[in-house]
């Protein structure tokens, strides 16, 4: 099993005992374990089986349940403390990954530039050979002229 | 997982990718009436309270999630 992205773990983030057998990348709860080591950062955190698992419950059937709890008070309070780590932690996620996509874009950026001056040297070494050649010739009609 | 946490999942994920449509859908739905400048925690303490609180948003909300269900 590869190792599990730890910021992102969502097994980090749950106290999960009930078997239901959700199943993250990067890392597990319950009795279902399937891992990856490819893949962002944001991908790793989001895309996640959750939704799968609440489409074959039906998302709505999982709100009721969920908003069901609602009753209450210590319970809507751990949920929005969970909620909250989470959207934190998914923030956070993406702010990871738009600082890589703009390290990459100036690593793009820098290696374009590298190109474009190649290629300006490229043309400047063919210009100086140019004028070599056509130095040279003069010299030597002037010489072939002179000595005639 | 209970639904507790498939809930808080859902609502913690939901906010931090539609941060904005969330704000719209809240406003829409007057839940709040100014999405300016809403933080995580006020754009959860809103999502929960349009869900318990309004059928309507509890309808969009699905909506929203079951349309983006391959991100969230």
């Amino acid at each position: 099993m590869s190792t599990p992205n730890t910021y992102f773990n969502p097994s980090n983030s749950f106290n999960t005992s009930s078997g239901v057998g959700y199943t993250f990348r990067g890392g597990t709860s319950g009795t279902t374990a399937t891992t990856t080591s490819s893949g962002s950062a944001v991908g790793n955190y989001f895309r996640s089986d959750v939704g799968k698992q609440t489409i074959s419950q039906g998302i709505g059937a999982a709100l009721n349940f969920g908003i069901a709890l609602f009753g209450s008070n210590q319970a809507r309070q751990d949920m929005k403390a969970q909620a909250n780590m989470i959207a934190k932690q998914g923030q956070d996620a993406l702010a990871v990954e738009q600082e890589r996509t703009r390290q990459a874009l100036i690593g793009l950026e820098g290696a374009k530039l590298q190109g474009a001056g190649a290629g300006g040297n490229t043309a400047l070494y063919i210009g100086l050979g140019v004028v070599g050649v056509v130095v040279l010739g003069v010299v030597i009609f002037a010489v072939t002229r002179r000595s005639n | 997982m209970n639904e507790q946490q498939v809930l808080a999942t859902i609502v913690g994920r939901t906010v931090a990718l539609f941060p904005m449509e969330l704000g719209d859908l809240l406003v829409k739905n007057g839940v709040i009436i100014n999405s300016d400048n809403l933080d995580t925690s006020a754009l959860v303490d809103g999502v929960f309270a349009g869900l318990s609180g309004s059928e309507a948003f509890k309808n969009d909300f699905t909506n929203l999630v079951e349309s983006n269900i391959e991100f969230i």
